[in-house]
């Protein structure tokens, strides 16, 4: 049986694990410069943050990393040096906490909700950092004299002050809230059937803001903690309301030292800035906005020491939980090692394998290709079989079967056939042709060198694609690391999936002699893929418009990889003209953005003529896997008005199939005789 | 809406293997025990040994593995499902379609009280193995269960003959006559021969003591022919399957479930038939299972006979995934 335990990276989440995991697999992003999450965060200023990511960008991570029980642990418990140094208190909750969707329908209308939630709020954030006050103050040694004014401080924040007479400590003031808090939990569990709030058993006792700001402030009471800046750390916001985070932005906006605000948020769900003001919050000057998945991903050399560190750590902890000492380089090394390389040869030799009985499949297409153009009268001066034969044979010549070279002069072949004028024959393009080729044999420049580095990636997956091969290009370590294009969470799933995929095929990975097979790393890597496609959050019609898209996209970039004659090589990006586009279009790319199915390059793509800057996107590099496609940012193609929204509006994508088709002919032959000449599609900028 | 497929199908179906590995089939992982499987077919031609791996592995793919989590809640169900809820169904239409629950529950406890349960087969067969689950996952007494053999019980007799000479005899007699029930319960049944065998007699008697004594044959798993023939011996009072295999399960008949829709077009049921029958020729005999049962299918404690040989056969060194322990009779 494959025991969950025996993977390092078995846990992907930060929520599952404890306080003390989080501060012992803590990697910080960078230690240097400027570019740490530390520096950026900055606890030590009072400009409140929105911490904006997509799924398992370490952003709870981080978020929880700055909280009191991890302060607490990186103090070894000693409260003086961790208010002396730290000088805030982070207090850490989940919007998902607060059950946040009970405050909706009911019968009940719209403005009594809204006061009910954010007295509630109130009573559940304040709840936490009561409870953070409490231990504080034990820690501290605080004599019971000086709780009680800070009690009484608290308290008078409240109406009805004279009426709490037994409440003398801060243990006191928790039960008080959380009777409060009960009430309400009932009034709202029985409207569901009274249709109504009973205001006589709930009681608005303060107003908006005066607990979350008046705590902290009172705090100053106590020595120790008047230089002490509180940190709310809310986490989830997109789980509210929008109405809920225009009073959470409202709090933010509204903000009164010694408090502020840090609030995680995924890039879907950060949709507002409003407050109740009217105003809209100015980034900036009332808050800052940090986007993980930006700062991470224009930073991939850090990102990339980032993601090493992470693995290390988990191995060590690993090992170390099983009485191994090791040092983290070496480990590192070693586990590296462990990875079977991915050479190209290995799938050459395999075709040949594969093919040893007779002809190889591109040889036999070109002759179907060959064959169909003669009879549809564009293949120049074919005029019989004998004559393909001898095409055939060219294209064999001087190759020692290897497949690889063959689809380079196939190309070569296809590239000057479509370009040829009527009265070319083919014994010429074959004499340049093997003129060309011999001269690379030699290893001189010329065209095939051209091909070779070009266009080497992709014939290589055109030959996995016939021969049923797995494509190895998403394979080693370094290659998970820029699969995963800034996501940790992405890459620390790659590493699970491999660490079982090899287990259970029995090859040992984290033992001395084991290893990880190709087969297991692609496995991972192809799982990982599946399940980041699957697993993208947006349901409905958003939900099906963004598949039906990303469908088209793919199609789309899967026939410039896998034609006779590429426009482009290994393309996996596109460029639009912004402008043009529907309404329906820009939306559906928005979405894919923020779900990070594609990722916009903000340097865009200029415009050689003009200067003008066009949006430029690309696929998500651990999408790639599911369709054979590249993830070097080298091949992009730009989408016209037409072809853009026939991929991205719905309102359009009936025509999708028409242009599918017509670029499928235009990259292929013989079918791209019929539109030989200046390329329609790709040649908006020489 | 998907249109990805870029994993070739062998690492497809191996894809699903190590997830059934990971989960239903967890208990039945060891190290390089798949690949070991595969190794069995060994065809000199390359393309043809990759076509045999392909379809057996299709063939793997489709395997019903039942562990020991997932027999013992189906040992729920047979209590739950085809035990209990008929006797409350009855109780209840001979009251008038009470719905008084205090009533049915001590109504019930008087039948259950009168219940007895058996294994079908010796002490050492699955039949009987099930009891022991059955017991813990329905938290019953062990004074329920009892042996065959405590049934009956035989007294010596003595008769005076007209010539005066005496007579011994024994004479059987139900043991316990306040039981008005007597379930028989066992884990698989393909073909029937086994209830028959065992039971017939057994039955037959009790009958013949009492032909108001109900006698109930429950199994966890059974073919519709291997139903057919025992409901055929009518001996018993009622006999029910938790699970029907009924002919879609036979992996290469018209109707297999398993060939409606392939994956890849180098699946094909006539191949992966001959394959089946290529291999399994040297292994058991019918070369595709007892009874030419063609099933996909093992349990946690064993795999039967009516499973292809192919998955469970250790004869002539091949490498069994699931491997079946042989009665020795």
């Amino acid at each position: 049986m494959i025991n969950e335990l025996e993977n390092p990276f078995s846990v992907t989440k930060a929520t599952e694990f404890t306080d003390i995991e989080i501060n012992e697999y803590w990697v910080n992003f960078n230690t240097k410069d400027d570019v740490s999450v530390e520096t950026i965060l900055n606890p030590n200023e009072f400009l409140p943050k929105y911490v904006i990511g997509g799924k398992g960008c370490g952003k709870t991570h981080i978020l929880r990393y700055f909280s009191y029980p991890l302060q607490k642990i990186r103090a070894q418990g000693n409260i003086n040096a961790l208010l002396q140094n730290d000088k805030y208190i982070g207090l850490y909750s989940v919007f998902h906490g607060l059950n946040s969707s009970r405050f909706e329908g009911k019968g009940i209308n719209q403005f009594e909700w809204e006061s009910i939630f954010e007295y509630y709020f109130e009573l559940y954030i304040s709840d936490n950092a009561l409870h953070t006050i409490q231990e504080i103050i034990s820690l501290l040694n605080i004599n019971k004299e000086i709780e009680k004014v800070l009690v009484g401080n608290i308290l008078s924040i409240f109406r009805n002050k004279n009426e709490f007479n037994n409440i003398n400590t801060i243990h006191d003031v928790i039960n008080l809230l959380t009777d409060l808090r009960r009430k309400i939990d009932t009034q709202i569990l029985n409207a569901a059937f009274t249709r109504k709030l009973v205001y006589d058993d709930i009681k608005v006792l303060f107003t908006p803001g005066d607990l979350i700001f008046g705590i902290p402030a009172v705090t100053s009471c106590i020595a120790e903690m008047t230089a002490v800046k509180f940190i709310y750390i809310f986490d989830e916001y997109e789980k509210l309301f929008e109405w809920q985070k225009v009073f959470i932005n409202t709090l933010v906006w509204d903000k009164k030292n010694p408090v502020t605000f840090w609030i995680g948020a995924r890039r879907y769900g950060y949709t507002s800035r409003a407050t109740k003001s009217g105003e809209k919050m100015k980034q900036g000057s009332e808050f800052q906005e940090i986007n993980l998945d930006v700062l991470i991903r224009s930073n991939e050399g850090i990102y990339k020491r980032f993601a090493e560190k992470l693995f290390q750590n988990r191995l060590i902890k690993y090992f170390e939980s099983k009485g191994l000492k090791v040092s983290p380089e070496d480990l590192g090394k070693k586990f590296k090692e462990k990875f079977e390389k991915y050479d190209e040869n290995n799938i050459i030799n395999e075709v040949i394998q594969k093919n040893k009985k007779g002809e190889y499949k591109h040889i036999k297409d070109l002759r179907a290709k060959l064959s169909k153009g003669m009879k549809k009268n564009v293949a120049l001066d074919i005029k019989d079989e004998k004559q393909i034969d001898n095409i055939v044979e060219a294209v064999k010549l001087y190759t020692n079967n290897n497949p690889l070279e063959q689809k380079y002069k196939t190309f070569f072949l296809c590239k000057a056939w479509y370009s040829a004028d009527k009265t070319m024959t083919f014994l010429s393009i074959l004499e340049n042709m093997n003129s060309e080729y011999q001269k690379f044999i030699k290893n001189l420049t010329g065209s095939f060198k051209e091909i070779k580095d070009k266009r080497k990636k992709d014939f290589i997956v055109q030959l996995c694609k016939e021969y049923n091969i797995k494509n190895g290009e998403y394979l080693g370590i370094e290659k998970f690391i820029e699969l995963s294009q800034g996501n940790a969470r992405t890459f620390i799933l790659t590493l699970k999936k491999t660490i079982e995929f090899a287990k259970i095929r029995g090859e040992k990975p984290l033992e001395d002699g084991g290893g990880i097979t190709l087969d297991s790393q692609y496995l991972a890597v192809y799982d990982t893929a599946r399940w980041f496609y699957e697993d993208a959050e947006v349901i409905g019609k958003g939900g099906k418009q963004m598949y039906d898209s990303l469908k088209n996209l793919t199609d789309y970039f899967m026939i410039h990889r896998f034609c006779d004659k590429p426009t482009e090589t290994t393309v996996s990006c596109f460029y639009v003209k912004a402008e043009d586009l529907s309404e329906n279009a820009l939306e559906v790319i928005e979405v894919m953005k923020m779900h990070s199915i594609i990722i916009e390059d903000d340097d865009g793509r200029l415009e050689k003529n003009t200067g003008r800057k066009e949006r430029l996107f690309q696929l998500n590099k651990i999408l790639a896997p599911l369709w054979n496609l590249p993830i070097v940012e080298r091949g992009t193609i730009y989408l016209n008005k037409e072809i853009a929204e026939a991929i991205f509006d719905i309102d359009f994508q009936k025509n999708f199939e028409r242009f599918f088709e017509k670029r499928k002919s235009e990259l292929n032959a013989p079918d791209f005789m019929k539109n030989s000449g200046p390329d329609p599609f790709t040649k908006l900028f020489d | 809406m998907k249109n990805f497929d870029s994993l070739p199908i062998y690492d497809k179906l191996l894809n699903k293997i190590y997830a059934y590995y990971q989960t239903i089939w967890k208990d039945k992982w060891k190290e390089g025990i798949h690949t070991e499987w595969l190794g069995n077919f060994n065809d000199v031609d390359e393309d043809t040994l990759q076509k045999e791996q392909i379809n057996m592995l299709y063939l793997l793919s489709k395997f019903m593995y039942f562990g020991n989590d997932e027999l013992r809640e189906l040992l729920y169900s047979l209590y739950r499902d085809l035990y209990k809820y008929p006797i409350i169904a009855s109780i209840r239409k001979a009251n008038g379609n009470t719905t008084d629950d205090a009533f049915i529950e001590n109504k019930f406890i008087e039948e259950h009280e009168n219940t007895r349960f058996l294994g079908v087969g010796n002490p050492s067969e699955s039949g009987v193995h099930m009891l022991y689950y059955l017991r813990q996952e329905c938290n019953l007494s062990r004074r329920f269960f009892i042996n065959s053999s405590e049934i009956f019980s035989t007294t010596k007799n003595n008769e005076t003959l007209s010539d005066g000479s005496i007579r011994e005899f024994l004479n059987a007699e139900l043991n316990n006559k306040t039981i008005k029930r007597y379930i028989f319960i066992d884990d698989f049944c393909g073909s029937g021969s086994q209830a028959k065998s065992y039971l017939k007699e057994t039955v037959e008697n009790i009958k013949f003591k009492s032909k108001d004594i109900e006698v109930v044959y429950l199994m966890l798993f059974g073919t519709e022919l291997g139903i057919s023939n025992v409901r055929k011996l009518n001996i018993f009072d009622r006999v029910d399957a938790v699970f029907t295999i009924d002919e879609t399960f036979k992996a290469f008949s018209d109707s297999s479930r398993y060939f409606k829709n392939v994956p890849d077009a180098i699946i094909e049921k006539t191949f992966s038939h001959s394959t089946a029958i290529k291999y399994g020729t040297g292994l058991f005999n019918p070369p595709l299972g007892y009874g030419d049962s063609q099933l996909l299918i093992s349990f946690h404690h064993n795999t039967p006979d009516n499973s292809l040989p192919i998955f469970w056969s250790d004869h002539n060194n091949w490498k069994p995934i699931f491997k079946r322990y042989n009665k020795k009779y």
